[in-house]
């Protein structure tokens, strides 16, 4: 399954065309207000002119604003996911996602439950125990969803 | 009026949020809503939607398909578990190819997705399917509290898939509120996010955007923020005194789970309701009696 910007676009479900830099996305970024290199705006025009996107795309906090903002209907947060998903497979995903994937492959929570401590904890507290499953690890071969 | 529901945990709610689990359960058992448990349900799939779309889908699809073998509507109480499910059926929904593509990669853990079954966050749940009157029918001990709402950004976004309420107005979680006898109070920003998903990359901006939510619930009057999600209530409740140190100012706002909330105004025991597992201690008097 080829999912990108472009497979997109060219199925007419991201329509980068149809964003005419009006800001409404970088306006009610709560991200954007705190660091002003990380502008939605300027990603967008950068990939329509064809350049690769500079800036820090991982402090995206994925609120979906500017998605649900953009007048023209641009899936903005998707579009920005997909940024994401590009800089994985060209640099690798940041530590905090490798770890994440460790455990998911592990047990098939993103947590560790191997120690079996949580499990206690939940017992204690009248919960009932989690079971581990492999079935996760068997989608993350499948897919492709494993990293470096 | 039973209701009956596959009861998906994800992974922040079991792990770091027992409190939620707990006061879900005992207000749902109160209500009599049948929680059927998946202790190997695993993850949503939404933390690697930003890594791979196929695994995400897959993942998501597997929670869906396993409901499906139950032959029950999923409950989730988190939020991002809400949209990772509600956007994978919208896609699977909508798109042949990928649910064909799909159940490939399912086929292989000898399980299928057939799109019989509804993802709903508990808030949605208790609004469409058990009613705000019914609510306050069972109310025995009707809040005098102020508080305000954080509704979590993917419980409301984005609303062509969500299909749910207006991001921008949203009253869900407010008519439950107010259902308890408690005042929902408007405040700054009401509707942005707490943060949490950059807490890994962008710590300092995290906590500013927690911090200034809060700030705000302080500076109307609020007695506490109520939340709908579980990373939302770690940012909030977990993180409040590194949020006070990163944005230089006091905060001391409790924050209750909605249905820690909802369970004091149902006449149930505090300790039921994990409320002694809150990292921002709650007074007990402010609830009243019964702790």
């Amino acid at each position: 399954m080829e999912v990108s910007i472009k497979t997109l676009e060219e199925a007419g479900r991201l329509n980068l065309n149809h964003c005419f830099s009006c800001g409404m996305c970088t306006g009610g970024c709560p991200v954007a207000r705190l660091d002003a290199n990380f502008n939605p705006r300027r990603f967008l025009y950068m990939k329509k002119l064809g350049l690769d996107v500079d800036g820090a795309i991982w402090e995206c906090v994925n609120c979906l604003t500017c998605q649900e903002r953009c007048p023209t209907k641009v899936a903005v947060a998707d579009f920005l996911n997909l940024l994401k998903q590009e800089s994985v497979k060209e640099k690798g995903a940041p530590e905090w996602i490798k770890a994440q994937l460790d455990n998911l492959k592990k047990c098939g929570f993103v947590a560790e439950l191997g120690t079996e401590r949580d499990n206690k904890k939940r017992e204690a507290a009248g919960l009932p125990a989690l079971e581990a499953t492999e079935e996760i690890a068997a989608i993350i071969a499948a897919t492709g969803g494993d990293i470096e | 009026m039973t209701k009956k529901y596959a009861f998906f945990l994800g992974c922040t709610t079991p792990f770091r949020k027992t409190n939620y689990e707990q006061a879900t359960r005992t207000v749902c058992a109160k209500l009599g809503i049948e929680l059927v448990d998946m202790p190997n349900g695993g993850c949503c799939g939404f933390p690697l939607e930003s890594v791979n779309e196929e695994t995400y889908l897959a993942m998501a699809a597997r929670v869906l398909a396993m409901a499906e073998e139950m032959d029950l509507p999923v409950l989730t109480i988190c939020t991002g578990c809400s949209l990772s499910l509600v956007r994978a059926k919208h896609t699977l929904d909508n798109d042949d190819e990928a649910r064909l593509e799909i159940n490939g990669v399912l086929a292989k853990i000898g399980r299928r997705y057939n799109g019989t079954v509804p993802a709903k966050h508990l808030v949605r749940a208790l609004v469409e399917d058990f009613g705000v009157d019914n609510i306050k029918a069972a109310v025995v001990k009707p809040l005098d509290l102020k508080v305000c709402a954080h509704y979590g950004c993917h419980l409301i976004r984005p609303s062509d898939e969500v299909q749910f309420e207006d991001p921008e107005d949203a009253r869900s979680l407010d008519d439950l509120i107010e259902a308890t006898g408690a005042t929902s109070l408007d405040y700054y920003d009401k509707y942005a996010c707490c943060g949490g998903n950059g807490i890994a990359t962008f710590t300092e901006g995290a906590y500013k955007m927690s911090g200034d939510k809060l700030l705000s619930m302080k500076e109307v009057g609020a007695q506490a923020a109520v939340t709908a999600c579980p990373f939302c209530n770690v940012m909030f409740d977990t993180n409040q005194r590194a949020i006070e140190t990163a944005i230089e100012a006091e905060l001391a706002v409790p924050v209750l789970h909605y249905p820690q909330l909802l369970g004091i105004a149902l006449g149930l025991d505090q300790k039921e309701l994990g409320i002694d597992k809150n990292r921002v201690k709650v007074d007990p008097a402010l609830l009243g009696a019964g702790a």
